[in-house]
C-alpha cells in the first residue's frame, strides 16, 4: 500500500514537473527570435503581408500566445501533441519513429556496458593493485577520456580502409529486418558502451573495495564462506546502489547525448530531431520532444529509485 | 612520488600516441585523379540496368515543390517530375552551361514582340502509372492548373510567373502564354527548378504533395523513408526512348561526412556529393586514381553592408572594404581554391564577367583602402560589427574571421558577431538589422535574380538598403532584351556600373568543389541547376 502511494505521489510530483518544464520551453521557444513563416517563405521576397499573415493563419501562429498555450495543452493531455510546421506530419508519429531507434541503442550500450564493465570491475578489485588491476584502470581512463565520436570515426575509417566494409546504410528497424538492423546496431552500441563501461568499471572497482573493507565482510570470511560466495553474494550486493544510480545517470545521458554518434551511423534517432526543429522553429516538435524527454528522465529515475528498495530492503518506503 | 611522477609519463606518452592516430589532414593535390570532363567521353556503348547509390547530408521536409526551396525536395523532384523547357546535360556542356533545350515541350515558339510564348507538348509524354493518373497522357490542362497553383500560393516562384496576362490552350497539347509585356527571362524562368509541371489531379487535391511525387520523369518515385531513403524505379514509358538507362535511384541520408567517405570507398555509394578539401586530400591519397567532378559552387560568400547606416551609405568606404579584402588568399586558404566572383555568379557562364575582369575590378590593396578611408573622412578607421551565421557551416565562418582581421589592418576595428541561423535569415538580414554580413547568396540561375533581386530597390533580395536610380533604370531595361547577345552586353553593364559605383554586396569568392564518382559511373555530367537533370543518361559499367 504504502509502495503505491509512494509511487502516486511520484507521478504526481513528476506530472507538476513536466507542467512547469513544457510551459518554460513553450514561452522560451516564443521569445528567441527567428520567425518560422520566414524562415518558409525564405528568399521569397515578393510574398505580400497579405499572404504572409494568411499562412501565419494556416498555421495557428496568428492566435495569442496563451491561447496557443492552453489548446496546446489540452490537446496534449489527449495525447494529441500537434502537427509538425514543416512536414505536417503529426509530431506523435515522427517521435514514434525515432525514439525506438534511441531507446534501442541507448538498451544496447547500456547491456554491452554492463556485460564488460561489472565483471572487469570485479576482476579489478579483486587483484587490487596487480598488473590487472592496473591495465584496467588504464583502460578504463582511456575510455573515460576518449570522445566517443572520435572513436566512432576512427572505427568507421578503420573498417573501411582495412577490410573493406561498414555498417549497411539506410537504417532497417529490427522487426523489419534483425540481422541489417543489428548489424547497424552493434557498432554504435559499442562505442556508446566503451565509454559508459569506463565509469562503470571505476566506480564497481572502488564500491566494492569499499565494502570489502566493511567488518561484515570480515565475519564472513571468518565463518569460512568461498571467497566467490564473499563477493558476489555479499560485497557486490551492497555495493550495487551506488553502481545503479550511475547506471540510471547514464541512461539520461543517453538520450540525450547520441546525437553525434547516430549522426556518424546514419540513425535518425530522436538527438537529431530536436536539434533540427529549435533550428527550424518548428515550435510542436520542440515541445513534444522536451515533453518525451522529460517523462523518460523521471521514468528512468523513478525505476532507479524502485531498484534502490529491491536492492536494499532497508531503503523501501515505509 | 616517483611512482606517481612515472604515471604522469606514462598518461602523457598515451596523449601523445592518441593525437598522432588522429592523423593530419592535407589540402588536394591539384594534379591528380580523374576529372570526369569531356575527355572520358567514349564510355563505349550505355549498357542498360542497375541502381545508383547517392548520399544526402540531410532530407527534405517536405516534397511540394512549391512550398520549399530546399535543394534536397528539388533533387528529388528533378527525378519525377518534368518541365516545359530544361537545360541541356551531357559531355559537350559545362556544369555552368545552361543551353535551354525541350523537355515536356518538344518546342516553343516566341512572337516577334516577346509577348506570347507558345510551347507544343510532346504527344507520348505520359504520367507515371498511378493512382490517381494511371499512366495517362500530358495535356495542356497540367501546365494550366500547375501555374494557377504556382500564383496562387505564397512563396518563392510567384514573381517568376507575375509577368504573365492570361493562359490559353487553343488545343490540348499546346499552351498559349501571354505576358503584359517583354520579358527576357521568362523562358530561363520556365526552365527554372520551381517550374516542375504537376498532374491536375494533384493540383485539385488528389494527391498529397507534401508527401508524395506523381510525374512524367525518367523516375518513378517508390518510397520516401523519411531521414532514410528515398527509392526510385524507372519509368518505363518515358518520353526519351530507350531512357533512362539505370533501373533505379536511390538516395540515403547519411549526415556524417567520414561516414559518407567510408560509404564512398566500400562502394556502398557510386558518389559522396560534396567533400571539404580536407576530406577530398584525403581520399586523393589513398587512390590517386580517383575519378572525381570539379566545379564551381554556384553561389558566392558575399560581403554586404547596410547601406542606410553610415559610414556605409558612403561608397568610398564600401570600396575601401572591398580593396582590404585579400580574396583570392581567404578562398585559396578556407576552401581550397576558387575565384574571385562577381555580382552574376560566375556558375551562369556567359552571362557573368571574365575572370580576368572580375579580379582586375576588384583587386587587393590596401594602401589605396587607406587613401579611400581618409578621403571618406575615416582616417582613423571606425568601431563596427560584422555578422555571420554558422547556419551555411564552419567555412563561411572563417571566411567571416578572415574579413574581420582583413579589416583591422586598414584600422575599421570590427567585432564578429555570429548569429544563429534563424535569426539571421528572418530577423537580422531582411530588416536590415547589421552593420556588416558575410554570407551565402541563394543558387539564383537568371542573371536578373542576381542583379534585379539584389541590386534594384524594390529587388526582393535587396536586403542592403540600395537605391540608385540609374541602376534601377537599367536593371529594368535588361528584362526587355529580347536578343540574347544584346541582353548579355546589358547585364555585364550592369555588373560593371555595380563593382564601380555601388560595391554592395562585395561579391567576395566562390569556390572549388569536387566530388568523387566511383569509375564505372559513366554519363554522369552534372548541371549546376537543380534536380539531378543529368541522371536521365547515367549508366553503370559493372559486372
Amino acid at each position: 500500500m504504502s509502495l503505491l502511494k509512494y509511487l502516486g505521489q511520484r507521478l504526481v510530483y513528476g506530472f507538476i514537473v513536466l507542467v512547469i518544464m513544457i510551459s518554460f520551453v513553450f514561452i522560451v521557444m516564443r521569445l528567441v527570435p527567428g520567425d518560422v513563416v520566414a524562415l518558409q517563405l525564405a528568399g521569397a521576397g515578393a510574398v505580400s503581408e497579405e499572404q504572409i499573415s494568411q499562412m501565419r493563419a494556416e498555421l495557428g501562429l496568428d492566435l495569442p500566445v496563451w491561447t496557443q498555450f492552453v489548446d496546446w495543452m489540452k490537446n496534449a493531455v489527449t495525447g494529441d501533441l500537434g502537427n509538425s510546421l514543416w512536414s505536417k506530419l503529426p509530431v506523435t508519429e515522427m517521435i514514434g519513429e525515432r525514439i525506438m531507434i534511441t531507446l534501442q541503442l541507448a538498451f544496447m550500450a547500456i547491456v554491452l556496458a554492463i556485460i564488460i564493465a561489472i565483471p572487469a570491475g570485479i576482476y579489478s578489485a579483486m587483484k587490487r593493485n596487480t598488473w590487472i588491476d592496473n591495465t584496467i584502470r588504464v583502460i578504463a581512463i582511456g575510455g573515460l577520456s576518449i570522445p566517443n565520436f572520435w572513436f566512432a570515426l576512427l572505427l568507421i575509417i578503420f573498417l573501411s580502409l582495412t577490410f573493406n566494409w561498414i555498417p549497411p546504410l539506410g537504417y532497417q528497424s529490427f522487426l523489419t529486418n534483425p540481422i541489417v538492423n543489428l548489424q547497424q546496431m552493434f557498432l554504435p552500441a559499442l562505442v556508446l558502451a566503451l565509454s559508459l563501461s569506463a565509469s562503470i568499471v571505476r566506480m564497481t572497482r572502488s564500491s566494492l573495495l569499499e565494502v570489502l573493507h566493511a567488518d561484515f565482510i570480515r565475519t564472513i570470511r571468518a565463518k569460512g564462506a568461498k571467497e566467490k560466495i564473499v563477493i558476489i553474494k555479499h560485497a557486490l550486493r551492497n555495493s550495487l546502489i551506488s553502481i545503479v544510480t550511475l547506471i540510471g545517470l547514464q541512461i539520461g545521458f543517453l538520450l540525450g547525448g547520441t546525437v553525434i554518434i547516430e549522426s556518424i551511423f546514419s540513425l535518425p534517432g530522436i538527438g537529431s530531431l530536436i536539434f533540427e526543429s529549435v533550428t527550424k522553429r518548428d515550435y510542436p516538435v520542440v515541445q513534444a520532444t522536451v515533453l518525451v524527454y522529460g517523462a523518460l528522465f523521471m521514468l528512468v529515475n523513478l525505476i532507479v529509485d524502485m531498484a534502490y528498495g529491491w536492492i536494499d530492503p532497508r531503503m523501501r518506503p515505509s | 612520488m616517483l611512482k606517481q611522477s612515472k604515471w604522469l609519463i606514462f598518461l602523457v606518452m598515451l596523449t601523445l600516441v592518441l593525437t598522432a592516430c588522429s592523423g593530419k589532414t592535407d589540402a588536394p593535390a591539384a594534379d591528380n585523379g580523374k576529372k570526369t570532363d569531356t575527355e572520358s567521353k567514349d564510355d563505349g556503348a550505355p549498357k542498360p540496368g542497375g541502381v545508383v547509390q547517392i548520399l544526402n547530408p540531410a532530407d527534405p521536409d517536405m516534397l511540394d515543390p512549391h512550398k520549399t526551396s530546399s535543394i534536397y525536395t528539388h533533387n528529388i523532384l528533378g527525378l519525377v517530375y518534368s518541365k516545359l523547357v530544361t537545360y541541356e546535360t551531357g559531355p559537350d556542356v559545362e556544369y555552368s552551361e545552361y543551353n535551354i533545350v525541350p523537355d515536356l515541350a518538344k518546342e516553343w515558339k516566341i512572337s516577334d514582340d516577346g509577348k506570347v510564348y507558345t510551347f507544343y507538348l510532346r504527344e507520348n509524354a505520359k504520367w507515371h502509372n498511378v493512382a490517381p493518373v494511371n499512366g495517362r497522357n500530358v495535356d495542356a490542362g497540367d501546365v494550366v492548373a500547375t501555374f494557377e497553383r504556382i500564383k496562387t500560393l505564397p512563396g518563392h516562384q510567384a514573381y517568376m510567373l507575375d509577368q504573365i496576362d492570361k493562359v490559353e490552350t487553343p488545343d490540348d497539347l499546346t499552351v498559349e502564354i501571354h505576358l503584359k509585356a517583354p520579358f527576357a527571362p521568362f523562358l530561363s524562368y520556365m526552365a527554372n527548378h520551381f517550374m516542375w509541371i504537376l498532374p491536375k489531379e494533384a493540383v485539385e487535391g488528389k494527391i498529397d504533395l507534401e508527401n508524395t511525387a506523381v510525374g512524367t520523369g525518367p523516375f518513378v518515385l517508390d518510397k520516401w523513408e523519411r531521414n532514410v531513403e528515398t527509392v526510385f524505379t524507372k519509368h518505363e514509358d518515358y518520353f526519351l526512348e530507350g531512357l533512362p538507362y539505370l533501373d533505379g535511384v536511390n538516395f540515403k541520408v547519411v549526415p556524417d561526412e567520414d561516414t559518407r567517405l567510408a560509404a564512398f570507398r566500400t562502394q556502398r555509394a557510386d558518389t559522396t556529393g560534396l567533400l571539404s578539401p580536407q576530406q577530398f586530400g584525403n581520399l586523393i591519397k589513398s587512390d590517386p586514381n580517383l575519378q572525381y567532378t570539379e566545379t564551381l559552387f554556384p553561389t558566392q560568400n558575399q560581403v554586404y553592408m547596410n547601406a542606410t547606416r553610415k559610414p556605409f551609405d558612403n561608397v568610398k568606404v564600401r570600396k575601401a572594404i572591398s580593396l582590404a579584402i585579400d580574396k583570392q588568399n581567404a578562398v585559396d586558404q578556407i576552401f581550397g581554391g576558387g575565384e574571385i566572383s562577381g555580382p552574376v555568379n560566375p556558375s551562369l557562364g556567359k552571362w557573368a564577367l571574365t575572370k580576368e575582369e572580375r579580379e582586375s575590378m576588384q583587386p587587393y590593396d590596401v594602401e589605396e583602402a587607406k587613401k579611400l578611408l581618409a578621403e571618406a573622412g575615416y582616417p582613423d578607421g571606425f568601431d563596427t560589427k560584422v555578422m555571420v551565421t554558422d547556419g551555411y557551416g564552419e567555412a563561411t565562418v572563417r571566411m567571416a574571421q578572415w574579413i574581420v582581421e582583413d579589416l583591422r589592418s586598414i584600422g575599421i576595428n570590427a567585432e564578429l558577431e555570429v548569429v544563429e541561423y534563424a535569426t539571421y535569415f528572418t530577423q537580422k538580414w531582411p530588416k536590415l538589422d547589421y552593420d556588416i554580413g558575410v554570407g551565402f547568396q541563394s543558387y539564383l540561375q537568371e542573371p536578373d535574380e542576381w542583379l534585379y533581386g539584389q541590386l534594384h530597390s524594390k529587388g526582393a533580395k535587396n536586403w542592403y538598403g540600395i537605391n540608385d536610380p540609374e541602376l534601377d533604370k537599367m536593371l529594368e531595361e535588361q528584362r526587355t532584351i529580347l536578343d540574347e547577345a544584346e541582353r548579355i552586353k546589358k547585364v555585364r553593364d550592369i555588373q560593371i556600373y555595380a563593382l564601380e559605383n555601388v560595391v554592395n554586396p562585395i561579391p567576395i569568392t566562390t569556390h572549388i568543389t569536387r566530388s568523387p564518382v566511383q569509375a564505372y559511373l559513366k554519363n554522369w555530367h552534372t548541371h549546376a541547376s537543380y534536380g539531378n537533370i543529368h541522371m536521365k543518361d547515367v549508366w553503370l559499367d559493372k559486372k
